[in-house]
């Protein structure tokens, strides 16, 4: 059977010039790190650039609205609204966890939806932090004697902040945001190590 | 179309179907046996009720009650239909008759572990497939762990 060659179409050449380029950009990488490795610049480059990476991960953490319950119409709805405003720190809400910084987990997590938020977890690029909003992501909440409720979202995955409340306030999660941007200040997460 | 008085005697004249009460104009209980529920749902649906709206379990300790509630959009008239059961009987399925009844067994059957029989695909519908338990039984208590949190479900009378 003799097929006519095909011009390829616009999809197929986006295709495998990404596909190129994500081969530069590993040989780039190489020789990047070779060069770290080798020189001895890595130390000043390393006083440079640490503050500074983690000036731009503490000033544009983008959250992942994981909204189950009540607790997702006060943080983040209200949160992004033009009183509050979460956009002036930088807070971009991303619909994709491959996208995403932190994890706003607010509302009851059942255990048939345990598997399915353990799985966005891990589609989130490190570095990330979690963030747990409300008593029923804290603890179970109200709900906790329930048959099909998990008691906390920690009991599964690692939980940095808890905002108590229900629901919480959006000023409470602002304070949160600013004890996230001191943790990420102190643990320097996300920098690239050679 | 049909009116109220001819619903009425039209399920009056089915055999062992029992006449409850006419609560208004519109709403009108009967209670059945379960072998009567395929001849009460073609009875039903020659009466122009087209919408099995819910099929709900109540559990009376030593029976289970099931109330189907049957509504005429076009007479505006609602039915509920009573059906008692014991412990472990069997009801037979009327998704065959109502296609929206299929999801609400798979309710009770969830909930309350009824099966229906002759159902196309009674598997668990809220909880997931893995769980052993019917948590809305009277007799359903959950255990207590080391630390007085209640965690593991036990099945009591």
């Amino acid at each position: 059977m003799n097929k006519e060659p095909q011009e390829p179409g616009s999809a197929s050449v986006i295709l495998i010039r990404s596909q190129d380029f994500l081969a530069w950009m590993k040989k780039m990488d190489a020789c990047f790190k070779w060069v770290l490795r080798k020189s001895k610049i890595k130390k000043p480059f390393d006083r440079i650039a640490d503050p500074l990476f983690n000036w731009g991960l503490r000033w544009s953490v983008w959250p992942l609205h994981f909204g189950i319950a009540c607790c997702a119409v006060e943080n983040p709805f209200a949160l992004y609204d033009p009183r509050f405003d979460a956009m002036r720190w930088g807070m971009i809400p991303r619909s994709s966890p491959r996208q995403c910084d932190i994890l706003m987990v607010n509302g009851t997590v059942t255990k048939k939806l345990q598997p399915r938020l353990r799985r966005l977890y891990e589609q989130m690029p490190e570095p990330k932090w979690v963030v747990a909003i409300g008593a029923c992501a804290i603890s179970g909440g109200p709900f906790a004697e329930g048959y099909h409720v998990v008691k906390g979202v920690d009991k599964f995955i690692p939980v940095d902040i808890y905002v108590p409340g229900c629901p919480p306030r959006p000023e409470s999660f602002i304070e949160a945001y600013y004890k996230l941007q001191e943790k990420i200040k102190k643990e320097y997460k996300g920098i690239l190590k050679v | 179309m049909a009116d109220l008085q001819m619903i009425i005697e039209t399920v009056k004249s089915l055999e062992s179907v029992e006449l409850l009460e006419t609560l208004t104009e519109k709403r009108i209980r009967v209670k059945i046996k379960k072998g009567m529920l395929h001849r009460l749902c073609e009875c039903l649906l020659r009466l122009g009720f087209d919408h099995c709206s819910c099929i709900s379990a109540v559990d009376y300790i030593d029976h289970f009650t099931l109330v189907y509630s049957f509504w005429s959009t076009k007479g505006k008239i609602g039915l509920d239909a009573y059906v008692d059961l014991g412990r472990e009987e069997h009801v037979p399925s009327i998704s065959g008759y109502y296609g929206g009844a299929n999801w609400h067994e798979r309710e009770a059957f969830d909930m309350m572990g009824i099966v229906f029989d002759g159902h196309p695909n009674l598997r668990r519908i809220l909880l997931s497939e893995d769980v052993t338990y019917f948590p809305l039984r009277k007799g359903f208590r959950m255990q207590d762990d080391s630390e007085g949190e209640p965690t593991t479900p036990k099945e009591g009378t």
